[in-house]
């Protein structure tokens, strides 16, 4: 009887700690399609596991400015966010998480990968296929800023290391072409969704260094009798991740379902929506199963140029590379 | 004939069939189709379109930036610095009084100039929604003349934690919760002096006050604790007689929210309480009055010889009750007020327990017809300028007010009646010229007249007082 009672309490007790919650994802700006499917698909999930239900709002916002928001103290219980140095930001100057966040969830915490690819107007009238083409006279290419936008950084590196390895890791060649890239972009938006409504809405460029998954927006937004991706044969391995922000989550009592939430964009379960949202999955065999949507492309690891914290101080901190190139432009 | 007519009209065109050719060529470009457009046109046509992205985003980013600034402004109000948000400000304003003096027959007091009040910098400002603070420093030297000790060197210094509009806690140095007159804000007051009531109660302290207003902000409360100041001063040292004074005060103005004839009508009670002590003759000033005139000199206090066996010192129960009331119309204002101060005393083993009093009545009137009010400044509406047509706002004030020491305080000889007045009773006018809201020029008579306070207990002599001031406020 003592034992049953025992028990009793404990259920209670846990089943209390899973009452009805609500999750605050701060993530960056293209993921709000993928994330308005995945989150009732991981609420069902949750209630069926635990019984209890929750409720997950998304906030989405240019990368390096929702590390910002949270470091200003919007409480997110988690960061999904465009690139590592910009939850870095938040372990480092906020002591939100600890500083080796990265190595809490598999594959670096990248439940999904993606790269930066070209999209060009019907037909490709100015006959762009590969990066040498972009550096061809009376182009115009369209890409954001990186030192604000994330997707703006992964153009800068895919750019970057391409030459890099054309070359045979010559740094001074790849410097001279994102200094002779960089020169021909005639706008630098603050962030990804900016550069789309420039190349899109505005029609200004020829060519637009867009994530993956935002070029097949694009067509569906805007017409694929409009414009169409190109995939340079070589690109950027880019890694948006995924972390607990455990100071919050731990005030709200959340830091069993915040795991939880991102443990399952692992699953099976998550990872074929994120295939259909033109994510790459890390499950290789939803990864197989869709391998004819996604061309081949030879992804370069940034862990060549030292890793991603590195890259941010050489290449997009103050009087770093980008500032050296594009104050000379 | 008709061949031959037919035969000059065809002659005719062909001789002018080069010139239609030419001026036909002419013109076919002025009618090509715009699809035909020029590579320079093309290249136009792109760096239009970037200039006007940029300008896009330029005006984009100008808005984020306006969002997330602070904003930084300088008025009539001083100087400001306000976060995006609001929550966190920073104002810095600014008082500053340059008096002069003069005696009307008046032997033994001389005619001054005196820097009455300069502050140069008062700080004010937030951290957040509920804190808030208020900094002035005093560099002048209080009221001059018959060296009355307000040497304060600061004025405010305090903070407010804002729970709610019902509830803020403030502590530091301010004003004691008690007298109206002795509450309007130093810049505010119609003569360049406060009168008799204000005599009577404190001045400046260092305490704790929680203070709100309810109903719709028809009532304002405050209920405080003080280290207790004396009558008509402020508190010189840190609680000298290690004892507290409790001071609270209600305030109703029930037609606030109307837009009637009495939406200006304010009325309230204030008082204090405490057991004050003087351990030595040599601190008696910390828990007794001296009571100031209105040309500010001394002309009521209790004997002090210098030793405990011929000085008065506190010896206890101290109350004071305000009864208050001030109605604001328009140009018109009218302020009155009554205070008692009630205090147990010892002479030389001989304990006793005197209550003074005093009533004042001002009226002001506003001749150009701006409104007055209690709490903000008259703003002229057609400023005062060098060469230009605006000479500021006037304004007339008019005061009746009469103070009655205890007489039981003389037939005891705590006071003596050849030093020290009994009666007093005074009138006087003002007249202020507000060149602009920051800027006033003032002048103010009074005569009072008193009962005894000259050798034998004859009466001291009439005061005529004539004070004027330049006064710069923001």
């Amino acid at each position: 009887m003592k034992s049953f009672a025992l028990l009793a309490a404990a259920l209670a007790a846990s089943s209390a700690a899973f009452a009805d919650a609500h999750l605050l994802n701060v993530s960056y700006d293209p993921t709000r399609e993928l994330y308005q499917q995945l989150n009732p698909l991981f609420a069902a999930d949750w209630q069926k596991r635990t019984g209890s239900a929750v409720t997950i709002d998304v906030s989405n916002g240019g990368s390096g400015k929702q590390a910002r928001a949270i470091l200003d103290g919007l409480e997110a219980d988690v960061a999904t966010l465009g690139i590592a140095s910009d939850i870095d930001a938040l372990a480092e100057q906020g002591k939100l998480l600890p500083r080796d966040w990265q190595k809490r969830l598999p594959q670096d915490s990248a439940p999904y990968t993606s790269t930066i690819v070209f999209v060009a107007r019907k037909g490709n009238p100015k006959a762009i296929h590969d990066w040498p083409d972009l550096l061809q006279s009376g182009i115009q290419v369209v890409t954001p800023n990186p030192k604000t936008s994330a997707g703006g950084r992964w153009a800068f590196l895919a750019a970057y290391l391409q030459a890099l390895h054309a070359s045979g890791g010559d740094a001074n060649k790849a410097r001279d072409y994102v200094a002779r890239l960089y020169r021909a972009v005639p706008v630098l938006d603050s962030g990804a969704r900016g550069s789309t409504t420039t190349f899109a809405q505005r029609g200004i460029g020829d060519v637009l260094l867009a994530w993956e998954n935002e070029a097949h927006l694009i067509l569906k937004e805007f017409g694929a009798e409009r414009f169409e991706i190109v995939v340079p044969k070589v690109s950027v391995l880019a890694q948006p991740p995924v972390a607990v922000v455990d100071k919050y989550a731990q005030k709200h009592g959340n830091e069993k379902l915040a795991e939880a939430y991102l443990r399952w964009l692992y699953s099976p379960e998550a990872q074929e929506v994120i295939a259909a949202n033109f994510y790459r999955p890390t499950d290789p065999a939803v990864a197989a199963r869709h391998a004819s949507e996604f061309p081949p492309v030879e992804r370069l690891n940034v862990s060549a140029l030292g890793g991603i914290a590195k890259v941010q101080k050489d290449f997009f901190g103050d009087g770093g590379l980008f500032d050296q190139i594009y104050a000379n432009k | 004939m008709h061949t031959t007519h037919h035969m000059h009209t065809t002659h005719r065109a062909r001789r002018r069939l080069p010139g239609l050719l030419l001026a036909f060529g002419f013109l076919l470009p002025l009618a090509a189709p715009a699809s035909d457009s020029t590579p320079d046109t093309l290249d136009l046509d792109r760096r239009l379109k970037v200039v006007e992205r940029t300008l896009e985003i330029q005006r984009e980013d100008d808005a984020a930036k306006a969002r997330s600034a602070s904003q930084v402004s300088a008025s009539e109000k001083g100087l400001s610095i306000k976060a995006a948000n609001g929550a966190y400000a920073l104002d810095i304003g600014a008082l500053a009084q340059i008096d002069a003096r003069f005696y009307i027959d008046q032997a033994g007091v001389s005619d001054a100039f005196l820097l009455r009040r300069l502050r140069p910098v008062i700080l004010k400002g937030s951290f957040g929604d509920w804190v808030a603070f208020n900094f002035s420093p005093e560099f002048a030297t209080g009221s001059g003349v018959s060296g009355d000790g307000s040497t304060a060197s600061i004025a405010d210094a305090y903070l407010d934690l804002k729970f709610s509009p019902a509830a803020t806690l403030r502590a530091g140095r301010q004003k004691t919760p008690v007298g109206l007159e002795q509450l309007q804000s130093d810049a505010l007051i119609g003569f360049t002096e406060r009168g008799y009531t204000s005599e009577l109660v404190p001045n400046r302290d260092l305490g704790a006050v929680l203070q709100g207003v309810v109903l719709k902000q028809t009532l304002s409360y405050a209920l405080g604790l003080f280290g207790g100041a004396p009558d008509g001063r402020d508190l010189n040292r840190i609680n000298a007689d290690n004892r507290f004074e409790i001071a609270a005060r209600l305030f109703a103005e029930p037609f606030k929210n109307d837009y009637g004839l009495w939406r200006g009508l304010g009325y309230g009670l204030g008082g204090s309480y405490e057991n004050a002590l003087t351990a030595s003759p040599s601190n008696v000033n910390d828990a007794l009055p001296r009571y100031r005139s209105p040309g500010q000199q001394i002309f009521f206090q209790y004997v002090n010889g210098g030793a405990p066996n011929n000085t008065v010192l506190a010896d206890g129960r101290h109350w004071r009750l305000a009864p208050q009331l001030y109605y604001y119309n328009g140009p018109f204002g009218l302020l009155g007020e009554y205070a008692v101060s009630r205090q147990k005393v010892v002479l030389n083993g001989t304990h006793a327990e005197f209550g003074h009093q005093a009533w004042l009545v001002r009226a002001s009137y506003v001749l150009t017809g701006e409104d007055v009010s209690y709490a903000a400044p008259i703003k002229p509406r057609r400023p005062f300028s060098l060469g230009g047509e605006g000479w500021g706002a006037f304004s007339v004030d008019a005061r009746l007010e009469a103070f009655a020491a205890d007489p039981k305080a003389f037939d005891l000889n705590f006071a003596d009646l050849g030093k020290s007045a009994k009666n007093a009773r005074s009138a006087g006018v003002a007249l202020n010229w507000y060149l602009t809201s920051n800027l006033k020029l003032a002048a103010d008579y009074e005569l009072t007249r008193f009962d005894g306070g000259a050798a034998a207990g004859k009466d001291r002599p009439n005061e005529q007082a004539v004070f004027s001031r330049l006064q710069l406020a923001f």
